[in-house]
């Protein structure tokens, strides 16, 4: 026996101790003799070869058998260790074994690779990368200021802010446009669209501000606010212009918000009155200022 | 030990005890030893979860305090149950899919006892307050020395035991080999102290992700592989081109999501978008694996379903689908602007490390508990363990995703607002809205630690003879999709230690060198850099013990979400620290300029506040610190305080 196992274990180039564990576990595994292992695996035929027998960890394959460029050779076909139930790998008719090598040759390298793979998987080797690709070209050093949350540097509190340079979180509101939309639908009524008067008096041409001069915006948002109704005095602006004596003005204090009737003073002012918007955007408090609102 | 032959007539023929491997019992005193750190670990964890939820329930014991005990209870999770766990089935499935025995029991004792003697220490290291500060790998180096060897030991008995084999055990012995390596090399990437500034924060990123994805998932699938080989009455499992594309895909890419945990901070963009890249990717490999072990169970299903440990395995295959999906979230810019630092987070470490992988390891469990102690919970228990683990995870894992996207929605919708101010007393506002689903999480937290308690007293409990098994048909494999070639176990080994440095030096070295040399900003100049001795060195020491890190970033990243939190955080402000502290959670308000704000800048206030939360803040969940010293107090207090 001992002779035997030098004799393959020259041929096989592993060291006689492991091909005689090797046999002595094949040989309890198959339920034969130790011997019976040994003749076959020195047989010839039937070679036990790299890919089944002693494995002997990392030595690298003696037979050409192992290489896939020759599916066929004897050690494909060969069936490993295991009970009379049990497969290891499952043999493989050399037939079909020719044939795919025919294929893997004739086909394109991604297609050998996926050969026989489910096909929604072999999808997703060409989508997944695709997607992973696309992600690294499209914004290798993040995205764009204002794309997913990103936002820009204040270069000097190093604070974050929005992309065009303002406070994030503050938006600042055009009052004038505001004013005007207001304007058009509650006063134009009387005062006509172009300030020209109606039921109400003219505004256009700096009547306006003949009554509510600069710096008394404060003045004109209040009359707006009460009316002729619940207007304190008998007489009202600069002029000293009698309550009612052009016919009642409603007051807007409980139908349009504070800032509303400061935006609707603001369009008055600058459209009909001819004042800068700048002047009067300061000259009417909140209006124009920034109002913090929710994002 | 040895297998009560009574019962080995009924045992299936290829595991038979006269087969070498099949009497193997090397893997015995691994189990025992995992289910009582489990224990250990459920029952801390418990005590963590529950103070989310009632603070002030252990308040004043120093070893109770939430700081302290997460961070005992994770690591008595992932080192004490799933690493030594997991270790053990390696041994189990090469030693049997190899048929030998374990080549060097006694090696193999050697490493479980150092490394049990190891997650022993660190963790009472942990209840006195001794932590790295650096997630996964607080325990101090004198406990890591001994994990260490350990491992090393663990993986040379491994890489001996598959060279000897008498078969080839195809999947098996791949990641087995490999697994073992990667365990000790991550475990060394994670614990090099002393890194400055955010390459410090790329190499913690990069060291918990192959210490999960390049040891715990591929230790669960050589034992998966094995189980299910077994399960359905073959040797070994036949190596499709699936398996070898599914192992070297992961090999590849699970290391290269590391920078997900980054995107946004303070890191280079460039690797932000390694990170995005590789874990879209992730997909492949993992659907790959999936498919493979579904294959390979393919025209079985009536004969195995009533398997116990299949169950587990099966579940663990669904969660581990799962878990590039939940990730992307993390790692995609446009979502991770939302979740990064919610309970998202957690909820990731749920699916993965309480949800799928011990799933694996506790189908190993029901699997060799019987052979290798004769004991195991019997098929009721396992169903009801099955279940209840499922809920609970399902239940635990679900809150913690919505608790994750609510807090983070809300931070967005409030940035900056005068009424809800980011940083302050306003940031509890943005948390009042997911204090139900911290109540949720717990319960399901609670239901899946009676499950795995169940689990392991069904582990202890000695059982009758096992059922016979099941006669299985074997069915061939598609002889198109079979492997055609062997894989030298040296090249393997070479292969994928060459993966691991390639990543290392990508998503690790690479950023670190590119920062390393940072001019420090004004602000790490100012604020950040304390002389030895100061009372803001030792402040940041107890900061760094206290583990204040788990529920307080100190970052401020340049989106949305963080406006109002103060001047955005480059790589040039920590510039002095080492660890840097960007933390895990938000749990309570970002501390990157804490001390600018009021009344957070007041170190009289901040001492009675740190002592007592609930005093001046009745919403607080902050653990009441007033188990410290009074000098450690005014430390922490003027650490805090300078963070302007």
């Amino acid at each position: 026996m001992d002779d035997l196992i030098a004799q393959i274990a020259a041929e096989q180039g592993f060291p006689a101790d492991m091909v005689r564990r090797s046999a002595q576990a094949r040989a309890q595994a198959q339920g034969v003799t130790i011997e019976d292992i040994l003749q076959q695996w020195s047989g010839g035929e039937a070679a036990p070869a790299a890919a089944s027998a002693p494995p002997a960890g990392e030595a690298e394959p003696t037979a050409p058998a192992a290489t896939p460029e020759a599916p066929d050779a004897p050690a494909e076909a060969a069936e490993p260790a295991g009970g009379p139930d049990v497969e290891v790998l499952a043999p493989r008719e050399s037939e079909e074994a020719d044939e795919s090598t025919e294929g893997i040759e004739e086909a394109a390298p991604l297609g050998t690779i996926l050969a026989g793979f489910p096909r929604w998987l072999a999808a997703a080797f060409v989508i997944v990368p695709l997607i992973a690709v696309m992600y690294a070209v499209l914004a290798p050093d993040g995205p764009d200021c204002g794309v997913s949350g990103q936002l820009a540097l204040d270069p000097v509190t190093g604070e974050a802010e929005n992309c065009d340079g303002s406070e994030y979180g503050v938006v600042v509101v055009d009052f004038f446009s505001m004013g005007e939309g207001l304007y058009d639908s509650k006063c134009a009524a009387c005062h006509g669209a172009t300030g020209g008067g109606g039921a109400g008096p003219v505004l256009a041409g700096g009547a306006v501000l003949a009554n509510f001069p600069a710096e008394q915006c404060a003045a004109h948002i209040e009359w707006v606010a009460l009316g002729s109704a619940a207007w304190p005095d008998s007489t009202y602006g600069a002029l000293g212009k009698p309550v009612g004596g052009f016919g009642q003005m409603p007051g807007f204090g409980d139908s349009l918000t504070e800032e509303e009737i400061a935006a609707v003073t603001l369009y008055e002012r600058v459209a009909f009155g001819g004042q800068s918007l700048p002047e009067a955007e300061l000259d009417c408090g909140p209006a124009g200022a920034e109002v913090a609102a929710a994002p | 030990m040895t297998v009560d032959s009574a019962r080995s007539s009924t045992e299936e023929p290829i595991d038979a005890p006269t087969l070498p491997g099949a009497v193997d019992t090397t893997a015995a005193p691994y189990l025992v030893t995992a289910v009582a750190f489990l224990v250990l670990a459920l029952l801390t964890g418990l005590d963590a979860g529950i103070q989310l939820v009632l603070p002030d329930l252990f308040s004043g014991v120093s070893f109770m305090s939430y700081g302290r005990l997460f961070p005992l209870a994770t690591d008595a999770f992932l080192y004490g149950w799933l690493t030594i766990g997991l270790a053990g089935g390696l041994l189990y499935a090469v030693a049997r899919s190899g048929l030998v025995e374990v080549v060097s029991a006694r090696e193999a004792r050697a490493a479980l006892g150092l490394m049990a003697l190891g997650v022993v220490s660190g963790s009472v290291a942990l209840a006195l307050g001794l932590n790295q500060g650096v997630q996964y790998f607080e325990y101090p180096l004198w406990a890591d020395a001994l994990l260490l060897v350990g491992m090393v030991l663990f993986a040379r008995v491994v890489s001996r035991t598959v060279r000897s084999a008498t078969v080839d055990a195809g999947p098996v012995s791949w990641y087995a080999v490999a697994a073992a390596w990667w365990l000790p090399l991550a475990f060394t990437a994670g614990n090099i102290p002393g890194i400055v500034g955010v390459g410090g924060a790329a190499q913690n990123a990069f060291a918990r992700s192959v210490l999960i994805g390049l040891w715990v998932v591929p230790a669960g699938l050589a034992i998966v592989y094995h189980l299910i080989a077994r399960i359905t009455g073959r040797e070994t499992f036949p190596p499709t081109r699936l398996t070898l594309l599914g192992f070297w895909s992961l090999a590849f890419v699970w290391a290269l999501t590391a920078p997900a945990a980054l995107v946004y901070s303070a890191v280079p963009d460039w690797l932000e978008t390694v990170g995005g890249i590789f874990s879209i990717a992730l997909v492949i490999p993992v659907a790959v694996i999936v498919t493979d072990l579904v294959i390979g169970l393919r025209h079985r299903w009536e004969q195995v379903a009533g398997d116990p440990s299949l169950r587990f395995v099966m579940l663990g295959a669904a969660f581990f689908a799962a878990w590039p999906v939940a990730n992307l979230a993390l790692a995609m810019r446009s979502s991770s602007g939302i979740v990064q630092y919610t309970d998202w987070v957690a909820g990731l470490a749920v699916i993965g490390i309480y949800g799928g992988f011990t799933a694996w390891l506790m189908a190993f469990a029901h699997r060799a508990a019987p052979k290798l102690m004769g004991s195991g919970g019997g098929r009721r228990l396992a169903a009801f363990q099955y279940y209840a683990m499922l809920v609970g995870l399902l239940v635990w894992a679900g809150a913690s995703f919505f608790a994750g996207t609510t807090a983070g929605w809300t931070w967005v919708a409030t940035a900056n607002t005068a009424a809800v101010p980011q940083g302050g007393v306003g940031f509890v506002n943005t948390l009042a809205g997911v204090e139900g689903f911290y109540v949720t999480a717990y319960v399901g937290q609670v239901i899946y630690a009676l499950a795995l308690l169940a689990f392991a007293v069904g582990m202890l409990r000695k059982r009758g003879p096992l059922p016979a098994v099941v006669e299985v048909e074997v069915a061939e494999i598609d002889p198109e999709l079979a492997l055609d070639r062997e894989v030298p176990a040296g090249r393997l080994r070479a292969g994928a230690v060459a993966l691991f440095v390639a990543a290392a030096v990508v998503v690790w070295l690479v950023p670190w060198a590119e920062t390393a040399g940072v001019e420090p900003s004004l602000l790490a100049d100012t604020s950040r850099d304390y002389p030895a001795g100061s009372p803001e060195a030792s402040g940041r020491e107890i900061y760094l013990a206290e583990g204040c890190w788990y529920c307080h970033t100190q970052q401020v990243r340049p989106i949305v979400t963080d406006v109002g939190l103060g001047p955005v955080s480059t790589d040039a402000d920590f510039a002095h620290e080492a660890p840097v502290m960007f933390g895990v959670q938000r749990i309570g308000q970002d501390l990157m300029h804490v001390g600018a704000r009021e009344p957070t800048n007041d170190t009289a206030w901040l001492v009675g506040y740190l002592a007592d939360p609930r005093s001046q803040r009745s919403y607080s969940i902050m653990p009441a610190y007033d188990y410290l010293s009074a000098t450690d107090l005014d430390n922490l207090a003027a650490y805090v305080a300078g963070l302007k």
